[in-house]
């Protein structure tokens, strides 16, 4: 739950700062607002509705009913391998024999001793460590993209010499001139 | 190496060199191209005195194997002639750029030497696809040609029509070329040739053959381009317009169409022989109200392309020789008619008759030569086209009655438009309000028409010279 | 050679997983681990030197006017390199065929084939820029490493053999290209392009994510080879409706970066804003990676999947299986499948707007862009044959357009100097091309050329490949989408011959010369020019390359059924 929060606050934040940076202006935001709206309401409605009924059909439901078992029985003899085993054992699609030796795997034994972070560092940096590696790569990219794009590499920029300021003396910046005053 | 395969490439050679020559030793440049087509002119006419006119084979034949693309190239009585009307016209292409030209001198010539190869190769190529490639390239040049060395502004025009109305045309061919190569797995022609193709396949075919065909021909709802291009191309861009290009349709017809489809071929010719004779007609009447020399030429071109059409699908031999000759005769009068206006338009600049007037007084040997010629259109005996003419109505006459009425009429009309456009410019009072300054052919020009004279000439009196070499080659062609 | 992961993989937490598989692993994918570290060390070097030198010359440099280096140049240099030695490692990799990273990464002849067009393309494309970049000042080493980490990205994503794989590699690849879309940012057109870039694409990478989140919930299976096994063996009453879905969206996702045709919208704005030598790079090298993934996906994945069911599970598994063998190798089949549905609706769509869509364009770049979408068109053709021929068929052309691509950008990139504006040293306008033919004639023959072998002219290159699609089409019956083609030829004939007559035809309009070609532009160009004009030679040289593609296919197949027979 967490993770969840924190991750919505990055998103959060993140939209802040790109309505931040697009400097996009009200008034032309007002005068086009409703210029695509019943075209894009209805094309977003019927695939909504479309979405829906196929859910409520095909998908297979991690929870039970009457007719996700007909379909993950035909999954199981179409030599599918990779559904969630448990789920299989579970409806007893496979063979009645699991359901006489009642041959469950319990779960909660062999995941107790991890944590989350654990888990997922197990995960992602032996089965899934390319995803990993290909996900810091476009991380870099961003940031090298961020960096290119809005750091300005102008040869004639001001910067700060804190050395320098600091070991001013108050008595030599300051002088009198006589006559015509000279602005340096 | 066989003299074929040398004629094909002597012209690229002959590019080659003047690649490699500077752009400003323009004399040079036009003495090596006119040495190189001309000595590709004596080389093909070696094909012909080594010609066996016994048989029906393809001979001089050269097959060549790659892994992916094998071919053969060789000649038959048929497009024997057409290669050494090609070899023959370029060097007068050439020749008459000579002085007219004076930009681009070098690119003028190199695009003439490689149009000849690609013209030859399209004769000579015994492969469907193959021929297809080389009957479409030839745009390229064309295009470059009639755009660049064009003479007024509506050029630009006339490229685009002539290049997207053969292109068209030529796709569809195409589509209709992977039918054939899905079928049978080869597009080799002899190979083609003794295969059957079911009817409805046949006709599905041939109709995107004619598609390509027609367009280059060209028959009658997709003739505009033609006049366009003839006017606006510079006149050696006319020359093998009419004398080469014209003829790719129709030589497509005779060795694809006819041959590999003949049901189809019998099915459409109600089809050809209507369309044929309405363009005659159609043409022939339009001719008579044009002012643009050129585009009398031009559309009288049209109406002879079309009585070979009729000729070739009167289905026996008479009228199939009678068009080969038709299209060989045409193939020198009308270039030589094109060459008669280019004198006209390099000295006053207009092609229209309403200029001139009185000609005979003051180029008298051009009038001698304008004339000559005009009958020669006219198809009168004596003159290559009276032979050609001859046959192709006796061919009809046996095949279909009213059709050879009909196609008579065009001997009429264009002794009509011929001789109407012979009077305005020759007869009639001089204009020297138009035109101050007189000067007949000179030397370059005179010995420029001389071999058309003579051909013309040649063709009419003993045309049996020609006939008997193809003889064997229309009887192979129609025993299917 | 690679331990063959089981196929009943369970997510059990073992802490004695097998070690010994990340030798062969890291081996198999060498060629683009090096390509990653190249990137990594020179983004690092081009920082740290960058930084030495600016601290160096910090405190002078108000007395003595020293800049901190532009890197931009020797960093190309080194990327080139990188490039080369990737190829050559490529090309002695030991290991040709597996599976590796937990079924994640896949190598394979027809992989190995496009990631060596992949590498080829970005580095002509790199090498063409050369001269742009220096006079451009594109004053930023980062632009040149960005182009190597999407390069990069593009071999990972064409090998990948799992939809998260596939994404990951997509985002990366794309993330580079806004990145450079943007690059010029003194330019309103570039940050437009890049913007413009980013939105669309973020929502094509939705869409796609969406599709792959889909086919995940209803099946279970993010790995493409056990989607094969899955579809391939569906019964009759079995509808993958939702899982139809999930393929559209996927396909709609890629079709959007491949700039088919109702998902085009972006392309010219994003191809003429972008700095020249990226647009080079976009019109290229991302198409031959996403085609080729689409051919491992749609012609092997997908490619059972049927909203009616052709097999049914009565028939038994292995007889289901060679008909499906049978049915990808063979010329018949009648009905189209879904997938094939949706691509020749785009390949027609493309093929035709690409055409018309050209024909009024001032600008040569956006011109360009309506060009590539007709050629993806074309590419498309290839796609929905579903058959070897179609296969090998794209394979040519993607070559044949890779060789035309480049150089028609090699002309443009080359440099121009005008009379009166100073800031734009290239062509940007048609017109500029009418001073081609008057000043530098060889230039304008390369380009005519070029020109007419886009449009599809016979004796060049252009020609072959798109003769290999329709016949391709022909044998398989899609006889519509071929004759549209055929059209859409024609049509594109008039843009491209607008262009050759501008160049030949036309007076001088706009006072501009063209200076001297670089170099390496120039042997480009020539290499290039030769290999269009002279293909027709032997076309069949195209062909012979793509063969491998031939016995891959069928060993792809072979073994999924083989595997598929076993489990």
């Amino acid at each position: 739950m967490i993770f969840l929060v924190v991750y919505i606050g990055a998103i959060a934040v993140l939209f802040l700062f790109v309505v931040m940076m697009l400097n996009i202006k009200l008034a032309e935001i007002n005068e086009k607002k409703y210029r695509y709206l019943p075209i894009g309401g209805l094309l977003g409605i019927l695939f909504l509705f479309e979405i829906f009924c196929i859910i409520d059909n095909d998908l297979i439901a991690l929870i039970d009913s009457g007719v996700s078992i007909a379909n993950s029985t035909q999954l199981v003899e179409a030599n599918s391998s990779q559904l969630n085993s448990d789920l299989l054992t579970l409806d007893g699609g496979i063979a009645p024999i699991f359901y006489k030796n009642l041959l469950f795997t319990e779960w909660s034994e062999l995941a107790e001793n991890l944590t989350n972070i654990q888990s997922i560092g197990q995960c992602i940096y032996t089965y899934y460590s390319y995803f990993f590696i290909c996900a810091s790569f476009i991380l870099l990219v961003a940031m090298i993209g961020a960096i290119v794009l809005t750091h300005h590499q102008s040869v004639y920029v001001q910067t700060q010499k804190e050395l320098f300021q600091n070991t001013r003396e108050f008595s030599k910046t300051i002088q009198k001139h006589k006559g015509r005053p000279v602005f340096t | 190496m066989s003299i074929l395969v040398s004629i094909i490439f002597i012209p690229i050679i002959g590019a080659l060199i003047l690649f490699f020559v500077p752009n400003w030793k323009t004399q040079l440049i036009k003495n090596i191209a006119l040495n190189v087509s001309c000595l590709n002119f004596l080389m093909s006419l070696l094909l012909w005195i080594y010609f066996d006119h016994s048989t029906a084979k393809f001979q001089f034949s050269q097959t060549i194997y790659s892994e992916s693309l094998s071919f053969t190239i060789a000649i038959d009585g048929i497009s024997l002639f057409f290669i050494i009307l090609t070899t023959f016209l370029v060097p007068v292409c050439i020749l008459v750029g000579w002085k007219t030209i004076s930009n681009y001198v070098k690119e003028y010539c190199i695009a003439f030497l490689i149009l000849e190869t690609l013209m030859i190769a399209v004769f000579c190529m015994l492969d469907l696809l193959l021929f297809y490639v080389f009957f479409e390239s030839v745009l390229i040049p064309m295009f470059i040609i009639i755009g660049v060395w064009g003479s007024r502004e509506r050029k630009i025009r006339a490229a685009y029509q002539f290049f997207i109305y053969t292109l068209f045309g030529s796709i569809i061919m195409l589509l209709g070329i992977l039918i054939i190569y899905l079928q049978t797995g080869t597009t080799d022609y002899q190979i083609l040739y003794t295969t059957e193709f079911s009817e409805k396949r046949q006709i599905i075919i041939w109709a995107t053959f004619f598609a390509s065909f027609a367009v280059k021909v060209p028959m009658i709802p997709v003739h505009i381009w033609l006049p366009e291009a003839h006017v606006e191309a510079p006149t050696a861009g006319s020359v093998i317009l009419a004398g080469i290009l014209l003829k790719l349709g129709t030589y497509g017809f005779l060795r694809f169409s006819i041959p590999l489809f003949p049901y189809a071929s019998m099915y459409f010719t109600p089809l050809l022989y209507t369309m044929s004779i309405i363009a005659i007609i159609y043409t022939s009447f339009t001719t008579i109200r044009q002012v643009d020399l050129k585009k009398i030429i031009a559309y009288s071109s049209v109406a002879h392309m079309n009585i070979v059409i009729i000729g070739l699908f009167s289905m026996n031999s008479i009228g199939i020789e009678g068009s080969i000759m038709l299209m060989l005769s045409h193939g020198i009068v009308s270039p030589a008619l094109f060459l008669c206006v280019g004198v006209l338009y390099d000295r006053y600049k207009t092609r229209l008759c309403r200029y001139y007037g009185g000609c005979v007084h003051t180029m008298p040997i051009f009038c001698i030569l304008f004339c000559l010629f005009t009958m020669a259109n006219i198809a009168l005996p004596l003159t290559a086209n009276f032979v050609g003419e001859l046959l192709v109505f006796q061919g009809v006459f046996c095949n279909n009655t009213l059709v050879a009425f009909l196609s008579a009429t065009s001997m009429i009309c264009s002794g009509g438009y011929s001789l109407l456009a012979y009077g305005r410019v020759a007869y009639g009072s001089c204009k020297p309000y138009y035109i101050r300054s007189f000067s007949d052919l000179s030397r370059r020009e005179f010995f420029m028409f001389i071999p058309f004279v003579v051909v013309t000439l040649w063709l009419g009196v003993t045309p049996q010279c020609f006939l008997d070499a193809m003889h064997c080659s229309v009887a192979n062609i129609l025993n299917i | 050679m690679v331990q063959p992961f089981p196929d009943d993989f369970k997510p059990v937490l073992e802490t004695d997983f097998q070690i010994f598989l990340f030798e062969n692993h890291f081996k198999t994918v060498f060629p683009e681990i090096f390509c990653l570290f190249a990137s990594v060390l020179l983004l690092i070097y081009g920082v740290l030197y960058a930084r030495i030198h600016q601290a160096n010359a910090d405190t002078l440099r108000r007395k003595m006017k020293i800049f901190p280096p532009i890197m931009v140049n020797h960093v190309s240099l080194l990327v080139i390199l990188a490039f080369l030695l990737t190829l050559i490692l490529m090309f002695n990799n030991p290991i040709m065929h597996a599976t590796i990273f937990y079924n994640t990464l896949v190598c394979d002849d027809l992989i190995f084939f496009c990631k060596i067009l992949i590498i080829c393309s970005a580095l002509l494309s790199v090498c063409i820029s050369l001269d742009y970049v220096r006079k451009q000042a594109l004053n930023a080493f980062e632009y040149i490493i960005l182009l190597l980490l999407a390069t990069c990205s593009m071999l990972f994503l064409i090998s990948s053999a799992d939809m998260i794989s596939m994404y990951l590699a997509i985002e990366l690849q794309s993330l580079c290209f806004y990145v450079l879309a943007a690059f010029k940012r003194n330019s309103e057109f570039s940050t437009e392009a890049g913007l413009k870039y980013f939105v669309l694409g973020a929502f094509s990478s939705g869409v796609l994510l969406f599709g792959c989140s889909l086919i995940y919930g209803f099946t279970g299976i993010t790995n493409f080879s056990e989607l094969t096994k899955i579809f391939s063996c569906t019964g009759e009453n079995q509808h993958f409706t939702g899982a139809l879905i999930g393929m559209i969206f996927v396909a709609v996702g890629f079709l959007f970066k491949i700039t088919a045709v109702p998902f085009h919208t972006w392309a010219p704005d994003v191809y003429e804003g972008s700095p020249t030598s990226v647009t080079a790079f976009f019109a290229i090298t991302p198409k031959i990676a996403i085609l080729g993934l689409f051919v491992r996906l749609f012609e092997s994945s997908f490619y059972d999947l049927n909203t009616e069911a052709a097999f049914s599970l009565q028939l038994g598994t292995t007889q289901g299986v060679s008909t499906t063998f049978n049915k990808l190798l063979s010329m018949e089949f009648t009905s189209t499948l879904p997938w094939q549905k949706i691509f020749l609706f785009c390949s027609i769509a493309s093929m035709i707007v690409g055409a018309l869509g050209a024909m009024n364009q001032k600008k040569i770049k956006r011109l360009l862009a309506y060009s590539s979408i007709g050629h993806v068109g074309y590419f498309l053709i290839g796609l929905c044959c579903g058959t070897v021929e179609g296969i090998q068929a794209l394979l040519i052309n993607l070559i044949i357009y890779l060789v035309m691509t480049i150089n028609i950008f090699a002309i443009i990139l080359s440099p121009v100097r005008r009379d009166f504006v100073h800031s734009v040293q290239r062509i940007k306008y048609i017109s500029d091309l009418s001073v081609l033919f008057k000043t530098n004639p060889i230039l304008a023959i390369t380009l005519a050329v070029n020109f007419f072998s886009m449009a599809g002219l016979p004796p060049l290159a252009g020609f072959w490949g798109k003769y290999y699609l329709l016949f391709s089409a022909f044998s398989c019956e899609l006889y519509l989408v071929a004759i549209v083609g055929g059209l859409a030829t024609v049509l594109s004939c008039v843009y491209y011959i607008r262009l050759v007559h501008i160049s030949y035809f036309e007076k001088i309009q706009n006072r501009l010369i063209f200076e001297r070609v670089p170099k390496i532009n120039g042997w480009i160009l020539a290499i290039t020019f030769f290999f269009i004009l002279f293909l027709f030679v032997s076309p069949g040289a195209t062909r012979r390359s793509t063969s491998i593609t031939r016995s891959l296919l069928q060993r792809i197949e072979i073994r999924d059924h083989i595997t598929d027979r076993h489990a």
